[in-house]
Order: C-alpha cells, then sequence, then structure tokens
C-alpha cells in the first residue's frame, strides 16, 4: 500500500471515532477535534516512523489524549475557562437532555477519572492494560489507583444518571 | 463493574451511555480535509507519484550510481558489507537510503551512559529544548499530565501555563521561571534565553526575553497582527511553534489563523520586526527552525527548505529535498537535515527516512549520507540522530561528522513499542532527548 493511501485509510476510518473518545475527556466536541487533528498533524511528520507500529490509531489517540489534557489544563486558565464552558453550554444547548446530563456528570469529575473511564468503557482496555497506557517509566500508576478512578467515576456517573431517571420518572 | 474485574464489562449501564455517547459524537464530526489542515502536503499528489513510475526504470540506474559514487571508500572508516539501498526520487533530486537492519546489524555499539528524569515537557519539537550558557533551558507545563506525576516546580503561581527550567548537565535544577502565557519554544542567543508563548483565545504570541544570569524577565514582545503580520485569533489548532536566535536576530515560526507558517525576525537589541514572511499554503507547515552565522532554515512538512537573510528576514533561496523535513541542524561547517522519502520493501528495512548534509551557507547538497535517521542534531563537535525504529526498540547514533557515516549506536533507554522520541539535542558532549508520551528526559553520554 502506498504511504499517503495508508495515512488516509487511518485518517478516514479513525478520525470521527477519536473525536467521538477523546469528546469523553473533553466534554466539549471542539476541543476534541482540536486536539485530534493535532495528533494527525504530528503523525504525518513521523508516518513513515510510526506506520511500523503494531497500532498507529493507539498512537494518535494518546498523543491526543496528552494534547487534550494539556489545552483541557490550558483552558483552565484565567478567563479563558468562562469562555470555553460557555461555547461548550451554547453548542450542546441542541443536543438531547440525557446528553446534556452525561456531559455534565463527566465534566465533574477529575480528568483522570474521565481518561480512565474512556480506556476501559470505550476504548476496551483492561485494569492492567490502563496502568500500562497511563503509566510512565518513572512513574508508575498503581493498578489499585486505576480501579479507584474507574469505581468512582463510574458510581458518580451511575448516580448522576439515574437521578435524572428518578426525576424524569 | 467489579473492583476486581481485569476486563472490562461492556454490558454495563455506564459502559452503554459513554459508548453511545461516543457514538452520537462520531456520528455528527464532519471529517476535515487532512490537506487543509497541514497545507498540500507533495506525498499526496497524484502527478508526483506518476513521475516516480515513469522514472522508475531510471531510478535503478540512478540508484546504483549513486551507491557506488557515494559508497565507503577504502580505508576510510570500518570494513562493512555493502549494505543494500533504496531510492526514491523527489522534486528532481534523488536521494538513497541504506537498508535500516544492516546499518544497525554493522554499527557498532558504543558504551553510553544514560540518565533520565521524569520532565512534563509538552510541545515538543527541538525548540522544546535549548542549549546556552552552560546549561540546559527546557519548557515544561505547570501542572502534570496527568496521574500521579509532579512538576519540578511545585511552587508554580496558579496563573501560571508553564515554566523555563534551568538544568545542569547534571540534570538537576538550578532554577524555574513561571509563565503566563504558555510557553511552546525556547532557544539561546545573544546573551538571552527566549521563549515563546500563546494563550489559548488570546490575540499575539509572547517572545519573552530571559536574563539567564538572574532568570527574570528582561522584555516581552507582542508578536501580533498590523505591521508583525501575525493575529492568532483564538487556537489555530495544529501547532509548530520554533525559536531560534544568532548573536543579532531572533527569529520565530509560528502559525496565522490560516494555519500557514509565518517566520518573524526581530532585532535582538530593539525587538522590532525585520520582516514577516509567509510559507505558502502548498509548501507546508514549518517542522524545523534552525539557525547558523550565514543564515536561518527553515524546513517543512511538505519537504521544503527556506534560507532566510537575517539582515533583511527575507527569503533568499527554496529548495525541496524529500517529502517532509523532520528536523534540521545548522552548524557554521555543516547544515544537517533528516527528510521522509518514499517507503521500501520491506517497510521495516527502508522506512522511508533519510539524512543529508548540506553546504552552511547556500543549501547545495554536499553528501546524501543514506542514514535512516528521523531526527539529527549537531553542534560544533558532534552529529547525533535517532534512528528510524528498528525491531527491538530505538537507538540512537552516533555519526562521524567527516565521513557521514555511523560511528556506533546505542540503544535508548526505554524500548516499549510506540514511544518514539519527540526530539533530539546534541550538547555538552551528550544527546538530550525528549518524550513527551513517556515525559521522560534522557541524557544520553558517549564514553569516549
Amino acid at each position: 500500500m502506498e504511504t499517503s493511501d495508508a495515512y488516509s485509510d487511518l485518517y478516514l476510518r479513525s478520525y470521527a471515532t477519536l473525536v467521538g473518545q477523546i469528546f469523553v475527556v473533553t466534554t466539549d466536541r471542539s476541543e476534541a477535534e482540536e486536539a485530534v487533528q493535532e495528533a494527525f498533524v504530528r503523525l504525518w511528520v513521523r508516518w513513515q516512523q510510526i506506520a511500523q507500529y503494531e497500532n498507529p490509531e493507539a498512537w494518535v489517540r494518546r498523543v491526543a489524549l496528552n494534547i487534550a489534557i494539556k489545552r483541557w489544563r490550558r483552558n483552565q486558565r484565567g478567563e479563558q475557562l468562562v469562555k470555553v464552558v460557555v461555547r461548550a453550554l451554547v453548542n450542546e444547548t441542541a443536543k438531547s437532555d440525557d446528553r446534556l446530563d452525561l456531559q455534565v456528570a463527566l465534566r465533574a469529575l477529575p480528568i483522570s477519572h474521565r481518561h480512565a473511564l474512556l480506556l476501559h468503557y470505550v476504548v476496551g482496555l483492561s485494569v492492567q492494560e490502563i496502568t500500562d497506557e497511563m503509566s510512565t517509566p518513572l512513574h508508575r500508576v498503581k493498578s489499585g489507583t486505576v480501579k479507584s478512578w474507574l469505581h468512582r467515576g463510574r458510581a458518580q456517573l451511575s448516580a448522576a444518571l439515574s437521578s435524572e431517571e428518578d426525576i424524569n420518572e | 463493574m467489579s473492583e476486581n474485574d481485569m476486563t472490562p464489562n461492556l454490558k454495563d449501564a455506564v459502559g452503554r451511555e459513554l459508548q453511545n455517547l461516543v457514538r452520537t459524537v462520531r456520528d455528527e464530526v464532519t471529517l476535515p480535509d487532512f490537506a487543509k489542515l497541514t497545507h498540500g502536503h507533495s506525498s499526496f499528489s497524484p502527478k508526483r507519484r506518476f513521475t516516480i513510475f515513469s522514472v522508475a526504470a531510471a531510478l535503478v540506474i540512478l540508484g546504483l550510481s549513486l551507491s557506488i559514487a557515494l559508497g565507503d571508500q577504502p580505508g576510510d572508516g570500518p570494513t562493512t558489507t555493502r549494505v543494500e539501498t533504496h531510492a526514491s526520487f523527489i522534486g528532481g533530486i534523488t536521494l538513497v537510503s541504506d537498508n535500516l537492519q544492516q546499518v544497525l546489524s554493522q554499527s557498532p555499539p558504543l558504551a553510553v551512559h544514560s540518565k533520565s528524569i521524569h520532565f512534563p515537557v509538552l510541545d515538543a519539537n527541538h525548540s522544546a529544548i535549548a542549549f546556552g550558557a552552560g546549561d540546559i533551558w527546557i519548557l515544561q507545563s505547570a501542572t502534570p499530565l496527568g496521574g500521579p506525576a509532579k512538576p519540578l516546580g511545585d511552587s508554580a503561581p496558579s496563573w501560571a501555563c508553564g515554566e523555563l527550567v534551568r538544568l545542569a548537565p547534571t540534570m538537576t535544577v538550578k532554577g524555574a521561571l513561571p509563565l503566563r502565557f504558555c510557553p511552546a519554544a525556547v532557544t539561546f542567543g545573544a546573551g538571552s534565553v527566549w521563549v515563546l508563548g500563546y494563550q489559548i483565545g488570546l490575540d499575539g504570541y509572547r517572545l519573552y526575553q530571559v536574563a539567564p544570569e538572574t532568570m527574570t524577565v528582561r522584555s516581552t514582545t507582542v508578536i501580533d497582527g498590523g505591521p508583525n503580520g501575525v493575529t492568532p485569533v483564538g487556537d489555530t489548532g495544529a501547532k509548530q511553534l520554533f525559536a531560534v536566535a544568532s548573536s543579532r536576530v531572533v527569529a520565530v515560526a509560528v502559525q496565522s489563523t490560516t494555519g500557514t507558517s509565518q517566520i518573524v525576525t526581530l532585532n535582538v537589541n530593539t525587538r522590532t520586526t525585520i520582516a514577516s514572511v509567509t510559507i505558502p499554503a502548498d509548501r507546508g507547515i514549518a517542522s524545523a527552525l534552525s539557525a547558523n552565522s550565514a543564515a536561518f532554515w527553515v524546513g517543512t512538512t511538505a519537504g521544503y527548505l527556506y534560507r532566510i537573510e537575517p539582515a533583511t528576514g527575507a527569503i533568499t533561496r527554496t529548495q525541496m529535498i524529500g517529502i517532509g523535513i523532520t528536523s534540521l541542524s545548522a552548524t557554521s561547517n555543516a547544515l544537517w537535515i533528516t527528510v521522509t522519502v518514499d517507503q521500501g520493501r520491506p517497510a521495516n528495512a527502508y522506512p522511508g527516512l533519510d539524512t543529508i548534509e548540506l553546504n552552511p551557507t547556500n543549501a547545495a547538497i554536499v553528501r546524501d549520507t543514506r542514514l535512516p535517521l528521523i531526527l539529527v542534531s549537531a553542534n560544533g563537535s558532534d552529529v547525533e540522530g535517532i534512528l528510524g525504529r528498528a525491531r527491538g526498540g530505538e537507538y540512537i547514533a552516533k555519526i562521524d561528522r567527516k565521513r557521514g557515516a555511523i560511528e556506533g549506536v546505542a540503544s535508548t533507554p526505554f524500548k516499549a513499542p510506540a514511544y518514539t522520541p519527540d526530539t533530539i539535542l546534541a550538547a555538552d558532549g551528550g544527546a538530550w532527548i525528549i518524550n513527551t508520551n513517556l515525559q521522560v528526559l534522557t541524557k544520553v553520554t558517549f564514553m569516549r
């Protein structure tokens, strides 16, 4: 397969899905798109190398997550936070109530919890795989910590969703 | 989900909701034209492909001729078996890449000492790290990326987006300067440290001039609209920011609102703009920026190399070398670049990488080293690079400057897959390697 064909194929196949996945962490679609786009640009610069990896999409997801978290932290600072939240709410007003509830519940979670929930429930990684994914060689995340993030994240989302159901009922 | 589950339970109600959310967002996404994101990459050009096919026969002859012409001469280095090669014809130039596996098997191992520290650098290209005043200057986020990692500057004020950190060659922290605008590129020149920063949603990049002796900001220059020609209103998404300084001029590569790269040169004394030039949209975005006494040099993702005259800030030469330029390093005696070329078969032997030595003044090709490096960095005495991914891990290569051949290789400390280093800096007798995915800064010192 031609280099550009393989790259295009990955881009066409994965872009939208990755935006959806990163959205779980950012809860803002434009932020998720920015992160995925930047990750694909970085991939392009080193495509010749990354193409040899077993799973280039996983590389893009990891880079996009790093970028998204970086951007999230930057947006947390100062006046930009207000703009982002307002934009997110304006963007999402047309969406369903259920989705908005889930977004609000996700936003209430620490970003590490969202990250772990994404990897477990959406990407389908086991606790051990999440531990590996979120660890660095010099800072190992303990599997117990990941379990705790998953447990608390799930509990909070579940509570938020069920309370909304109660109200609706 | 049970806390003890080691596999995901995708039937879980929360899991279903999250998956539904992802599917809903996915279905709403409109796929952007990738070419518009990065502005015209030559490898997508059917015309160029046709050209390649049309000269396929000639390639064989040219490749063979070049292999002979550029091959090792008797007595000029260690005895090796001739390495197989792969030729690419791009932009009127034939580039030849050595078989990566054979290069690795024939390169002598070098004894090295390596040390790694946690370092949450986020915007990693070669402008993420600089050497000057005897120390390393590096940028980091003011907050950790996630997990348990702690930043070096725990005392950073809450308004800080990032920090300029001064590291001794021993990798001990000598100081940190919090910066409000998110630092994205650093360089050393004219006795100062220069840091390029931006803030999502705010107009104008900020160029900080920092006094190395006191770690205080000497001046702050806004690179904005009007005469400076750049108005980054909001965030432009895919960023490639660079900075480099000479004794009289500092140059930065930023992105305009449309995503094109803009090279702004400023007088180091007055901080006034000398010129602002834009890389045409069809020639890619800046992927590397370097300087020597003769000129500033810009490489792009579409394989274009620009020479910029420091006195005028004007482009004085443009040439295409390879499909894309992945790194460039200018010194007084050579200009080194790594480029992407066509992949060969098998891909693990011919990953589509090549390293070229150019004339430091006019960028004429001095030597196609044929080395499949992904990154290269040179200073006055050393040339070092990262070999394209080889089975079993990543390798750092020390290059014999006179022969343009590998003197020896050493494996990098981290071999987990998909963890390619982001940048390399040859400085202080060693190689400094940043890996953002691992959040690790490594110094590799070659044992003499």
